[in-house]
Protein backbone atom coordinates (compact mmCIF):
# COMPACT_ATOMS: atom_id res chain seq x y z
CA UNK A 1 0.00 0.00 0.00
CA UNK A 2 1.06 3.32 -0.30
CA UNK A 3 2.88 5.52 2.53
CA UNK A 4 0.36 8.34 3.28
CA UNK A 5 1.88 7.83 7.07
CA UNK A 6 -1.31 8.65 9.54
CA UNK A 7 -1.17 12.32 10.80
CA UNK A 8 -3.64 13.72 13.91
CA UNK A 9 -5.92 16.01 12.89
CA UNK A 10 -4.36 18.48 15.59
CA UNK A 11 -1.08 17.88 17.13
CA UNK A 12 1.04 20.36 19.97
CA UNK A 13 3.12 21.66 17.28
CA UNK A 14 -0.37 23.14 15.62
CA UNK A 15 -0.66 25.53 18.24
CA UNK A 16 2.49 27.58 17.21
CA UNK A 17 0.62 28.08 14.45
CA UNK A 18 -2.48 29.24 15.84
CA UNK A 19 -0.26 31.41 17.96
CA UNK A 20 1.76 33.05 15.14
CA UNK A 21 -1.24 34.11 13.29
CA UNK A 22 -2.98 35.65 16.50
CA UNK A 23 0.32 37.15 17.45
CA UNK A 24 0.37 39.02 13.80
CA UNK A 25 -3.69 40.04 14.05
CA UNK A 26 -3.00 41.38 17.78
CA UNK A 27 0.23 43.27 16.64
CA UNK A 28 -1.89 45.46 13.55
CA UNK A 29 -4.75 46.32 15.94
CA UNK A 30 -1.72 47.72 18.06
CA UNK A 31 0.51 49.80 16.15
CA UNK A 32 -1.56 51.30 13.94
CA UNK A 33 -4.76 53.03 15.36
CA UNK A 34 -3.50 55.75 17.23
CA UNK A 35 -6.22 58.56 17.16
CA UNK A 36 -5.28 61.51 15.99
CA UNK A 37 -7.41 65.02 15.44
CA UNK A 38 -5.55 65.65 11.87
CA UNK A 39 -6.76 63.27 9.96
CA UNK A 40 -5.40 63.42 6.25
CA UNK A 41 -7.31 61.24 3.94
CA UNK A 42 -4.60 59.87 0.77
CA UNK A 43 -5.77 58.72 -2.75
CA UNK A 44 -3.32 57.03 -4.71
CA UNK A 45 -3.40 55.63 -8.25
CA UNK A 46 -0.84 53.15 -9.02
CA UNK A 47 1.21 53.81 -5.83
CA UNK A 48 1.11 57.69 -6.85
CA UNK A 49 -0.45 60.18 -4.74
CA UNK A 50 -2.98 62.17 -6.85
CA UNK A 51 -5.21 63.39 -3.68
CA UNK A 52 -4.40 64.46 0.21
CA UNK A 53 -7.80 66.17 1.72
CA UNK A 54 -8.02 67.00 5.24
CA UNK A 55 -10.39 65.76 6.92
CA UNK A 56 -10.85 68.44 9.61
CA UNK A 57 -11.20 71.06 7.09
CA UNK A 58 -14.37 69.49 5.25
CA UNK A 59 -17.67 70.69 6.35
CA UNK A 60 -20.09 69.80 3.71
CA UNK A 61 -20.37 65.54 2.52
CA UNK A 62 -19.61 65.51 -1.06
CA UNK A 63 -18.19 63.47 -3.62
CA UNK A 64 -15.10 62.92 -6.27
CA UNK A 65 -14.39 60.34 -9.04
CA UNK A 66 -11.02 59.13 -9.59
CA UNK A 67 -9.78 57.18 -12.86
CA UNK A 68 -7.24 54.35 -12.40
CA UNK A 69 -8.03 51.42 -14.65
CA UNK A 70 -11.91 52.17 -13.64
CA UNK A 71 -13.28 54.98 -12.27
CA UNK A 72 -14.24 55.16 -8.55
CA UNK A 73 -16.25 57.63 -6.72
CA UNK A 74 -14.62 58.44 -3.21
CA UNK A 75 -17.14 60.42 -0.52
CA UNK A 76 -15.63 62.70 2.44
CA UNK A 77 -17.78 63.47 5.23
CA UNK A 78 -16.02 64.80 8.01
CA UNK A 79 -15.98 61.74 10.19
CA UNK A 80 -14.30 59.85 7.59
CA UNK A 81 -14.05 59.01 3.82
CA UNK A 82 -15.45 55.59 2.10
CA UNK A 83 -15.60 54.41 -1.33
CA UNK A 84 -18.81 54.90 -2.87
CA UNK A 85 -19.19 53.15 -5.87
CA UNK A 86 -16.80 51.51 -8.29
CA UNK A 87 -16.53 49.67 -11.72
CA UNK A 88 -14.61 46.77 -10.86
CA UNK A 89 -16.61 43.52 -10.45
CA UNK A 90 -15.84 42.42 -7.01
CA UNK A 91 -16.88 45.51 -4.85
CA UNK A 92 -14.30 44.96 -2.27
CA UNK A 93 -13.65 48.39 -1.72
CA UNK A 94 -17.52 49.35 -1.63
CA UNK A 95 -18.05 47.03 0.94
CA UNK A 96 -15.01 47.81 3.58
CA UNK A 97 -17.31 50.69 3.88
CA UNK A 98 -16.32 54.44 5.92
CA UNK A 99 -12.65 54.16 7.29
CA UNK A 100 -12.00 56.77 9.95
CA UNK A 101 -8.76 55.68 11.97
CA UNK A 102 -4.89 55.99 11.16
CA UNK A 103 -3.45 53.20 9.01
CA UNK A 104 -7.02 52.25 7.84
CA UNK A 105 -7.43 52.02 4.11
CA UNK A 106 -9.68 50.60 1.46
CA UNK A 107 -8.44 49.51 -1.55
CA UNK A 108 -9.69 48.66 -5.00
CA UNK A 109 -7.56 46.34 -6.83
CA UNK A 110 -9.06 45.74 -9.91
CA UNK A 111 -9.02 49.69 -10.63
CA UNK A 112 -6.09 50.52 -9.05
CA UNK A 113 -6.87 52.61 -6.38
CA UNK A 114 -6.44 52.81 -3.20
CA UNK A 115 -7.79 54.98 -0.10
CA UNK A 116 -5.91 55.36 3.09
CA UNK A 117 -6.19 57.37 6.24
CA UNK A 118 -2.40 59.02 7.41
CA UNK A 119 -2.19 61.64 10.46
CA UNK A 120 -0.70 64.57 10.41
CA UNK A 121 2.19 63.58 12.63
CA UNK A 122 4.13 60.64 10.84
CA UNK A 123 6.50 63.02 9.11
CA UNK A 124 9.16 60.60 9.32
CA UNK A 125 6.90 57.85 7.33
CA UNK A 126 6.12 60.77 4.38
CA UNK A 127 9.84 61.28 4.29
CA UNK A 128 11.11 57.60 3.99
CA UNK A 129 7.81 57.65 0.82
CA UNK B 1 10.46 3.02 -29.03
CA UNK B 2 10.37 3.48 -25.87
CA UNK B 3 7.41 1.78 -23.64
CA UNK B 4 5.43 3.84 -21.28
CA UNK B 5 5.71 2.95 -17.74
CA UNK B 6 2.47 2.29 -16.14
CA UNK B 7 3.93 4.16 -13.04
CA UNK B 8 4.26 7.29 -15.37
CA UNK B 9 0.53 6.88 -16.60
CA UNK B 10 -0.68 6.52 -13.26
CA UNK B 11 0.85 9.73 -11.80
CA UNK B 12 -0.08 12.14 -14.97
CA UNK B 13 -3.30 10.87 -14.34
CA UNK B 14 -3.62 11.12 -10.67
CA UNK B 15 -2.21 14.55 -11.32
CA UNK B 16 -4.55 15.82 -13.55
CA UNK B 17 -7.58 14.31 -11.15
CA UNK B 18 -6.25 15.97 -8.53
CA UNK B 19 -6.35 19.34 -11.08
CA UNK B 20 -9.62 18.66 -12.00
CA UNK B 21 -10.51 18.59 -8.20
CA UNK B 22 -8.91 21.88 -7.53
CA UNK B 23 -11.09 23.49 -10.70
CA UNK B 24 -14.22 22.09 -9.03
CA UNK B 25 -13.46 23.49 -6.10
CA UNK B 26 -12.48 27.11 -7.42
CA UNK B 27 -15.62 27.08 -9.62
CA UNK B 28 -18.10 25.95 -6.36
CA UNK B 29 -16.22 28.87 -4.91
CA UNK B 30 -16.99 31.12 -7.46
CA UNK B 31 -20.50 30.71 -7.05
CA UNK B 32 -20.57 31.12 -3.43
CA UNK B 33 -21.29 34.90 -3.03
CA UNK B 34 -19.29 37.20 -0.46
CA UNK B 35 -20.57 36.18 2.83
CA UNK B 36 -22.24 39.61 4.33
CA UNK B 37 -21.47 39.58 7.93
CA UNK B 38 -17.79 38.08 7.08
CA UNK B 39 -15.13 40.66 6.60
CA UNK B 40 -14.82 41.47 2.97
CA UNK B 41 -12.32 39.80 0.92
CA UNK B 42 -12.74 36.74 2.98
CA UNK B 43 -12.51 32.98 0.65
CA UNK B 44 -13.02 30.11 1.80
CA UNK B 45 -10.14 28.36 -0.32
CA UNK B 46 -11.21 25.69 -1.09
CA UNK B 47 -8.82 24.83 -3.94
CA UNK B 48 -6.27 24.40 -0.94
CA UNK B 49 -7.66 20.96 -0.20
CA UNK B 50 -6.51 20.23 -3.51
CA UNK B 51 -3.49 21.46 -3.27
CA UNK B 52 -2.39 20.16 0.11
CA UNK B 53 -4.02 16.73 -1.16
CA UNK B 54 -1.15 16.65 -3.48
CA UNK B 55 0.88 17.54 -1.43
CA UNK B 56 0.28 14.37 0.79
CA UNK B 57 -0.49 11.51 -1.01
CA UNK B 58 1.48 12.63 -4.85
CA UNK B 59 4.38 14.97 -4.62
CA UNK B 60 5.67 18.86 -4.91
CA UNK B 61 5.98 19.19 -8.63
CA UNK B 62 2.20 17.63 -8.97
CA UNK B 63 1.36 19.93 -6.10
CA UNK B 64 3.06 23.24 -8.23
CA UNK B 65 1.07 21.56 -11.60
CA UNK B 66 -2.09 22.08 -9.63
CA UNK B 67 -1.10 25.61 -8.56
CA UNK B 68 -0.41 26.54 -11.91
CA UNK B 69 -3.48 24.75 -13.01
CA UNK B 70 -5.65 26.77 -10.65
CA UNK B 71 -4.04 30.19 -11.35
CA UNK B 72 -4.91 29.93 -14.99
CA UNK B 73 -8.58 29.31 -14.17
CA UNK B 74 -8.30 32.25 -12.99
CA UNK B 75 -6.59 34.14 -15.68
CA UNK B 76 -9.80 32.65 -17.74
CA UNK B 77 -12.51 33.69 -15.23
CA UNK B 78 -11.40 36.72 -13.53
CA UNK B 79 -8.43 38.22 -15.36
CA UNK B 80 -5.01 38.78 -15.18
CA UNK B 81 -4.51 40.18 -11.45
CA UNK B 82 -6.72 37.08 -10.24
CA UNK B 83 -4.21 35.24 -12.26
CA UNK B 84 -1.47 37.07 -10.48
CA UNK B 85 -2.62 36.92 -6.97
CA UNK B 86 -3.61 33.04 -7.30
CA UNK B 87 -0.10 31.71 -8.81
CA UNK B 88 1.92 33.84 -6.52
CA UNK B 89 -0.59 32.47 -3.40
CA UNK B 90 -0.78 29.36 -4.38
CA UNK B 91 3.28 28.41 -5.17
CA UNK B 92 3.85 30.44 -1.59
CA UNK B 93 1.19 28.25 0.16
CA UNK B 94 2.78 25.31 -1.46
CA UNK B 95 5.84 25.26 -1.02
CA UNK B 96 5.72 26.24 3.00
CA UNK B 97 3.00 23.34 3.20
CA UNK B 98 5.43 20.86 1.28
CA UNK B 99 8.26 21.87 4.39
CA UNK B 100 6.23 21.06 7.21
CA UNK B 101 4.13 17.70 5.74
CA UNK B 102 8.49 16.40 5.22
CA UNK B 103 9.61 17.66 8.70
CA UNK B 104 10.24 14.46 10.07
CA UNK B 105 10.77 15.16 13.52
CA UNK B 106 8.29 17.92 13.85
CA UNK B 107 4.92 16.41 13.28
CA UNK B 108 2.31 18.85 12.00
CA UNK B 109 -0.87 18.10 12.58
CA UNK B 110 -3.43 19.26 9.48
CA UNK B 111 -4.60 21.90 11.37
CA UNK B 112 -1.07 23.59 12.08
CA UNK B 113 -0.53 22.82 8.11
CA UNK B 114 -3.79 23.53 6.70
CA UNK B 115 -3.39 27.79 8.96
CA UNK B 116 -0.06 27.77 7.61
CA UNK B 117 -0.90 27.37 4.09
CA UNK B 118 -3.98 29.32 4.07
CA UNK B 119 -1.80 32.09 5.89
CA UNK B 120 1.25 32.04 3.15
CA UNK B 121 -2.18 31.56 0.27
CA UNK B 122 -3.02 34.67 1.47
CA UNK B 123 0.35 36.59 2.37
CA UNK B 124 1.18 35.63 -1.34
CA UNK B 125 -1.69 37.40 -2.49
CA UNK B 126 -1.20 40.52 -0.70
CA UNK B 127 2.39 41.00 -1.70
CA UNK B 128 0.34 41.04 -5.23
CA UNK B 129 -1.61 43.37 -4.35
CA UNK B 130 1.43 45.69 -2.34
CA UNK B 131 3.08 45.17 -5.41
CA UNK B 132 0.21 46.49 -8.15
CA UNK B 133 -0.86 49.30 -5.37
CA UNK B 134 1.12 50.49 -2.39
CA UNK B 135 1.85 49.36 0.98
CA UNK B 136 -1.62 50.36 2.64
CA UNK B 137 -2.86 47.03 1.22
CA UNK B 138 -0.71 45.92 4.11
CA UNK B 139 -4.14 47.13 6.30
CA UNK B 140 -5.61 43.81 5.24
CA UNK B 141 -3.29 41.57 7.32
CA UNK B 142 -5.91 41.29 10.17
CA UNK B 143 -8.18 39.94 8.12
CA UNK B 144 -5.70 37.57 6.11
CA UNK B 145 -4.57 36.56 9.94
CA UNK B 146 -8.64 35.76 10.90
CA UNK B 147 -9.70 34.34 7.46
CA UNK B 148 -6.28 31.93 7.38
CA UNK B 149 -7.31 30.45 11.20
CA UNK B 150 -11.02 30.01 9.53
CA UNK B 151 -10.57 28.43 6.35
CA UNK B 152 -7.68 26.59 7.36
CA UNK B 153 -8.94 24.44 9.92
CA UNK B 154 -11.98 23.80 7.27
CA UNK B 155 -9.25 22.71 4.90
CA UNK B 156 -7.91 20.30 7.40
CA UNK B 157 -11.16 19.08 8.88
CA UNK B 158 -11.82 18.11 5.59
CA UNK B 159 -8.98 16.58 4.40
CA UNK B 160 -8.90 14.66 7.68
CA UNK B 161 -11.98 13.02 6.87
CA UNK B 162 -11.48 12.74 3.29
CA UNK B 163 -8.08 11.17 3.38
CA UNK B 164 -8.64 7.26 4.90
CA UNK B 165 -11.35 7.23 2.04
CA UNK B 166 -9.36 7.96 -0.69
CA UNK B 167 -6.74 5.64 0.31
CA UNK B 168 -8.76 3.33 0.64
CA UNK B 169 -10.10 3.35 -3.07
CA UNK B 170 -6.92 1.90 -5.50
CA UNK B 171 -6.97 6.03 -7.36
CA UNK B 172 -4.16 6.95 -5.38
CA UNK B 173 -2.11 3.86 -4.78
CA UNK B 174 1.33 2.93 -5.08
CA UNK B 175 2.97 6.50 -6.33
CA UNK B 176 4.55 7.42 -3.02
CA UNK B 177 6.49 4.03 -2.99
CA UNK B 178 9.06 6.19 -5.36
CA UNK B 179 9.71 9.55 -2.79
CA UNK B 180 10.58 7.24 0.04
Amino acid sequence: MNKVEKRKLFSALDLICIAVVILITVMCFILPFQKSDELIAVVRIKGEVVDRVELSKITDTYEKEYLGDMKVTVEYSPDGVSVLSSECPDKLCVHTGKIKNIGASSVCLPAKVSLSIEGKTDSADAIAR
Amino acid sequence: MKETKSSDTLYITQTALVASIALVLSYIEMLIPDIPFLLPGMKLGLSNIAVMFALSVLNLPSALFVCLVKAFFALIMRGFTAFLMSLCGGVLSCLVMFLLLSAKKMRFGYIGIGISGAFFHNFGQLLVSVALTDKTVFAYTPVLCVSALVTGTLTAIVLYLVMPAVTKTKLFYSQNSSME
